[in-house]
């Protein structure tokens, strides 16, 4: 029979994350963990689907905030949080349907899973009602968000995970990285795609990210065009309805001149990664690329990055390391010693990025 | 042994298990019979000699006829009990009288050994095998099927504490939603199903009485774990089983304990009606939908199956006009979370559904349910995600936002001095209107809100927190899982000295408001059903209490996420109409849609599978691009399914999905359920065809056919030759048995093996000459439209090619035959249709009037029939609108004309003594065809 009783925050965290089948470890909103966001989120899109970014935010800010001992900074959490199980192909973010296309909402993923080279497996999706599946196997949830799997015996746990109807994601299919290429090369293809014909205009409340700015704020980075401003930009504008639009501009005396609208050619690469690509690139040709931070400490190392990577740039390296947030440091990923440098080669080719050894800073 | 032999043994067997269980009211199974495979084998080959020399079972070995029968029940494949029994025992003669006494002595097993009797719909149906496969416990057609939705069930089983065996079996049965017939026939058979769960459950438990002796048991669980992935599902559901507590709730004595309230799922005492609610579009656009309540709960409840809605239609009335007719069953699968868009605002009480005729059971069960009650105001309240739902209350509440629904525009004025913004939305008449109430409001305000009949409230408010709220907007509950912890944050927009919180019916807790931040109550987790959680307070200035609060609290458990994350991640194939069967799929009379990102290529994939849920079959469809026009998708899967080559998989199959997946998104499918019904039609080979009769009844059926060469004449068929099998004559036709009243028909088509000349490839369907009367025309009409079985090649043409001739009959009758070879003209486009107008009456605007308009009298029968009763009336014919709707009705669907309304002679007499009506409404109905001809062109 039920009771009913007065609880206070704490046990209120603890009630929240029995409900959400979580370990009594993750009954926080403490900043270090981001598992009861990560597990709330998930469960709040699953209820609202198909829902805006928004109010999937709205939704869990709400719930939360009267659970939370100070209320600065959950909703730039609850956001960034977000942004990783989207990253990561947790929640997946498509155009709604029956509308111009212009309008993104959030559904979540179905259950699969995606098994790493060192044996363990990470779950995606929502599995409904229970949100986690319920499997033989104990779920790890990590303070990233992050739902991991270390069995005894890989082979077994697929063949399980498969009869309960999980979807098993190859490694490259999950990752779908891009080819590597130069920065020059890349950028070459994307200059190719503004218009032959200019057409100057002052385009309302679009902002340019400064290439000139040093890359490590990338909050920093974006300012309104100014009239003495030429050359070639990411910019960002708004639109009548969804979120802002990611464009590549040619500007000259602070009139653009040339704008195309960044989408990719390849459906399942978002605009935004599209973008941060191009600004990697952008950085890279004006001399001053994008860093990596690399500590490195015994068996593990950490890699910091002070810019938003691509999702496929996270996936990849959620597959041999930890993701976390680091102190002066956008996001960051702690791995074994032995992978560092197969994976700063991989981010040099990919996204130009250059090593700055001895971490952060 | 001999038979003797067996008979004692047997005896002696039956009579332990029945002594042995009597104190636990356990039945006993003729598959308990105890004898090895050699001496089952050995019993049937007696029994077979013993049928050679008597010709029928004899009732000194009654109970190894019992025993054996079990065996074949137990082995058999799902379709054709008796096929297998004359292959066990060759000598069978399988007359309805041998049948009989297979039962009478399952009936005398039952009463001296306490054997279970089969119950339901389903042993009524089918009353004579329902007997062998009972006593089989789980036959193997029927342990796939059985193993899955255990698997998915398992945690269900064990997590609500103790189960007793009624809610085992409630719980099985209630949470079947797959539409195997006959599945879902066996978990009918509640006390066998529960007891068989707690045989799995306990198996290891040496000292209690085993509901199921443990070799039976043994020999399912092998055969089960033979069937690979299948065998891994029943050992994971067996040890999550162990963790169950069972309750013998059928054991002699049994006094059920008080089980926590609402022990039942939520069901709905309170009244639950179509509310309306408002999403926003973006940020200036709204769109409204009805949220229609839980219909099928009711129905269920009230025993009402899909059969009693078997050849009824619906649609949803405040609908695009463009949105067709479904079957009614779909009724079904409103189970409280559905939506119905509107695309105008009623402002007339209306019935949600109209039903193209009266379903007196549904009506009476689902009233109030379906009715959405005009009202001129209507109040909305924004959620956190922005969707605004329709209250119970008429009060608005500070620092909360709302959508206010008119049917009529507000003054200037009172809009301003209200605060009011207009919101755009396309369900004319509608005006929606947002308001942002501030934590206070003047006396002028107050006053303005008075004179739309809504109030303004101060108050306590209860709010969840921590889980974000599932909120049913058809209840305006708040719908949590009996495994979450609900949290409310409770507050007070005026000072409280406590709160007074009390959960249904428990005593009342009192609360102190907190002084540091919110006030949170956690409820713990709450038993399945429906509470009320209200809270008061007594307030500070006066001490007096200050009106409660009460929000319902719907507890469920949770769905199994193999069954609900379809189409959730945003890939989904949906069928058009809903609940279509097969053969409407395959006479285009159905078709599929698709929904799935842009500029990615799915797979298309068709599964086969047999009676006992196993998969015989898989065929790649081809690779589609995205989007997907769902028209020519459907025609190309229709042409490839509907072709010679998968006539075999298709006939053979009881359930074809079709499946589209795409990487990460998973898959989406659609599945079309063959049920196995009592009286059945079976293709032998390319030209034979037999019938397959379980009704048990003594007196034969009546069976007729209709020859694709003489539509519209029937002719007898022997009731023993049809059961025997007979060949089709020409390229086939329609055939009927009809049992009690129902028909049970097929349209089946002959395979032409050598072809010889081009017509040998179409399916030419003919009048047999003879003169028929109009009446006589209508019935058969709906005698091939009803025809829900296709098999053969192309018979989906053949019954289209029989509609079209009968229809062209009935026009001649009608309208003579000058009139149609005309028709006929104008549709081959050597005439132009301008010429007829001065054949239909006198006035040549009545046929320019008809030919302008857009007819479209299968998707919106009121507005076809509201112009066509305007140009009757224009033109002055001389007719009345029932008239009108006679005459529209012969010319577009006679086949839908009910049976009580078929039109009298003195109803045609005067339909036909003014040819003019019923000529503007053929002519019409060849507007509408040449202008679908015109669109496929296109």
């Amino acid at each position: 029979m039920s009771t009913v009783s007065v609880v206070n925050h704490k046990a209120a965290l603890a009630s929240l994350a029995r409900s959400l089948a979580l370990p009594d470890s993750s009954a926080t909103l403490d900043p270090a963990s981001n598992a009861l966001i990560a597990q709330s989120l998930r469960r709040a899109v699953f209820i609202a689907t198909p829902c805006s970014t928004r109010n999937a935010r709205n939704l869990v800010e709400a719930a939360l905030a009267p659970l939370a001992d100070a209320h600065e900074g959950l909703e730039e959490r609850i956001g960034r949080v977000l942004e990783d199980l989207i990253a990561t192909g947790d929640i997946l973010e498509m155009r709604r349907e029956n509308t111009d296309g212009s309008e993104l909402v959030l559904r979540p993923a179905p259950p699969s899973f995606v098994r790493r080279g060192d044996g363990t497996f990470i779950l995606l999706g929502v599995a409904g009602d229970e949100i986690t599946p319920t499997v033989d196997t104990t779920v790890t949830f990590r303070s990233s968000g992050l739902r991991t799997i270390i069995p005894s015996d890989p082979a077994a746990c697929s063949i399980a995970l498969l009869d309960l109807g999980l979807i098993e994601l190859t490694a490259t299919m999950w990752m779908h990285s891009p080819a590597a290429t130069t920065a020059s090369e890349f950028l070459q293809g994307w200059l190719a795609r503004l218009p032959t014909t200019i057409h100057p205009e002052k385009v309302d409340e679009l902002e340019v990210l400064d290439t000139s700015t040093p890359t490590t704020f990338y909050n920093g980075r974006w300012r309104p065009l100014r009239d003495n401003d030429d050359g070639t930009y990411l910019a960002r504008r708004p639109q009548k309805y969804g979120a802002r639009l990611w464009s590549l501009v040619e500007v000259k005396s602070g009139m653009v001149h040339r704008l195309v609208d960044v989408h990719s050619k390849d459906a399942r690469i978002r605009d935004c990664d599209e973008a941060w690509r191009i600004q990697a690139a952008l950085d890279a040709r004006a001399g001053a690329p994008q860093m990596v931070g690399v500590l490195r400490e015994n068996e593990s190392a950490v890699l910091s990055f002070y810019s938003p990577l691509p999702a496929w740039a996270v996936r990849r390296l959620t597959m041999i390391g930890e993701q976390f947030k680091p102190v002066g440091a956008m996001l960051g990923f702690r791995m074994t010693i032995q992978n560092v440098d197969d994976e700063l080669r991989w981010l040099e080719e990919t996204l130009w990025l250059a090593r700055n050894d001895g971490g952060p800073g | 042994m001999d038979l003797a032999g067996f008979q004692q043994r047997l005896s002696d067997q039956y009579a332990r298990l029945r002594d042995l269980r009597a104190s636990e009211n356990y039945p006993v199974y003729a598959i308990e019979h105890g004898l090895t495979a050699e001496e089952v084998s050995t019993a049937l080959s007696l029994l077979n000699q013993e049928f050679r020399v008597s010709a029928r079972a004899d009732d000194k070995s009654w109970l190894v006829w019992c025993a054996a029968s079990a065996e074949v029940g137990y082995r058999y494949d799902g379709m054709e009990y008796w096929d297998s029994f004359r292959q066990a025992v060759p000598e069978w003669l399988d007359r309805n009288r041998d049948r009989n006494i297979i039962r009478e002595f399952y009936r005398k097993f039952a009463t001296m050994y306490r054997g279970l009797t089969p119950t339901g719909l389903w042993a009524k149906q089918f009353p004579i095998i329902a007997w062998p496969i009972t006593q089989a416990v789980l036959p193997k057609y029927l342990q796939r099927h059985f193993t899955s939705h255990l698997f998915d069930l398992r945690h269900l089983l064990v997590k609500g504490g103790e189960l007793t065996l009624e809610e085992i079996g409630d719980l099985l049965s209630d949470r079947y939603v797959g539409r195997s017939s006959l599945f879902e026939g066996f978990l009918q058979q509640k006390p066998l199903t529960s007891r068989f769960v707690m045989a799995l459950g306990t198996e290891e438990l040496a000292d209690a009485v085993a509901p199921i002796e443990k070799p039976v048991l043994q020999r399912i669980v092998a055969d089960i774990d033979a069937l690979g992935s299948v065998g891994r599902r029943l050992r994971e559901a067996q040890r999550v089983l162990r963790d169950a507590r069972f309750v013998n709730s059928y054991r002699p004595g049994f006094v059920q304990h008080h089980k926590p309230q609402g022990a039942k799922e939520p069901t709905s005492e309170r009244v639950e009606f179509p509310r309306l609610v408002a999403r926003p579009r973006d940020d200036e656009t709204w769109a409204l939908s009805l949220s229609l309540p839980d219909l099928s709960t009711p129905l269920k409840n009230a025993g009402v199956t899909a059969r009693d809605m078997e050849q009824a239609r619906m649609r949803f009335r405040s609908c695009s006009a463009a949105s067709g007719w479904i079957p009614a069953r779909a009724l079904l699968a409103y189970n409280g979370e559905a939506e119905e868009s509107l695309d105008s605002y009623p402002i007339e009480t209306i019935n949600v559904f109209t039903f193209d005729r009266p379903i007196e059971t549904v009506t009476k069960v689902l009233e109030g349910r379906l009715s959405f009650a005009a009202q001129d105001v209507r109040l909305l309240k924004i959620r956190v995600d922005g969707t605004a739902c329709e209250l119970s209350g008429r009060y608005v509440r500070a620092n909360h936002s709302y959508v206010i629904v008119t049917t009529a525009t507000l003054p200037e004025t009172f809009i301003a001095g209200l605060g009011l913004t207009p919101l755009s939305v396309k369900a004319p008449p509608a005006h929606l209107w947002r308001l942002d109430v501030p934590a206070l409001l003047d006396s002028s305000k107050i006053a303005a809100l008075a004179s739309l009949g809504l109030g303004y409230r101060l108050g306590i408010r209860v709010e969840p927190v921590g889980l974000s709220p599932r909120w049913n907007t058809a209840n305006d509950a708040v719908t949590f899982l009996d495994s979450e912890f609900p949290l409310f944050c409770i507050s007070s927009e005026v000072s409280v000295r406590e709160f007074v919180v009390r959960l249904d019916q428990s005593p009342p807790l009192r609360v102190a408001p907190s002084t540091s931040g919110a006030t949170l109550i956690c409820l713990g987790a709450l038993p399945i059903g429906t509470h009320h959680l209200s809270v008061s307070a007594l307030g500070v200035a006066n001490g007096g209490d200050i009106a409660s609060e009460i929000l319902s609290i719907d507890v469920r458990s949770a769905t199994p996420w193999q069954s609900s994350v379809g189409e959730k991640a945003g890939i989904a194939m949906k069928l058009d109409p809903l609940e279509a069967a097969f053969d409407q799929f395959l006479d285009r009379s159905a078709r599929l849609r698709i929904i799935a990102p842009p500029r990615r290529n799915l797979d298309l994939n068709a599964r086969f599978y047999g009676l006992s849920g196993e998969m015989f079959r898989e065929e790649a469809l081809g690779r589609y691009a995205t989007p997907i026009n769902g028209n020519k998708l459907s025609e190309a899967i229709a042409q490839k399914l509907g072709s010679e080559s998968q006539l075999a998989n298709v006939e053979r199959a009881a359930r074809i999905e079709l499946t589209i997946s795409l990487d990460e998104f998973g898959s989406g499918c659609v599945a079309f359920e063959k049920p196995v019904e009592p009286v059945r039609w079976q293709r032998l080979d390319d030209r034979k065809v037999r019938l397959s009769d379980d009704t048990g009844e003594d007196a034969p059926l009546v069976v007729e056919k209709y020859e694709l060469e003489a539509v519209d004449v029937p002719a007898g068929i022997e009731y023993g030759q049809a059961i025997e099998g007979f060949e089709l004559h020409g390229k086939g036709g329609l055939l009927i048995a009809t049992h009690n009243g129902r028909p049970y028909d097929a349209i089946v088509t002959a395979t032409q093996r050598n072809l010889s000349t081009f017509n040998d490839l179409g399916m030419p369907a003919k009048m047999s000459g003879a003169t028929l009367h109009p009446r006589q025309i209508i019935k058969t009409v709906k005698r091939w439209n009803a025809a829900r079985r296709l098999m053969g090649p192309m018979a989906f043409l053949a019954r289209r090619n029989a509609i079209k001739v009968l229809e062209r009959a009935l026009c001649a009758a009608l309208c003579g035959d000058e009139w149609v070879a005309s028709i006929d003209r104008v549709m081959a486009g050597t005439l132009h249709a301008g010429k007829l107008y001065g054949h239909i009456w006198e006035s040549r605007g009545f046929g320019s009037g008809l030919a302008t308009f857009a007819w479209r009298y299968e998707a919106d029968e009121r507005e076809a029939l509201a112009e066509f009763f305007r140009l009757v009336k224009v033109y002055k014919l001389p007719a009345d609108q029932t008239q009108c709707a006679l005459a529209l009705r012969l010319a577009f669907s006679p086949s839908t004309i009910r049976s009580a309304e078929l039109p009298t002679d003195e109803t045609l007499a005067v339909l036909r003594s003014e040819p003019g009506l019923l000529r503007g409404a053929y002519f019409a109905r060849m507007t509408a065809d040449l202008r679908a001809l015109t669109t496929e062109a296109a």
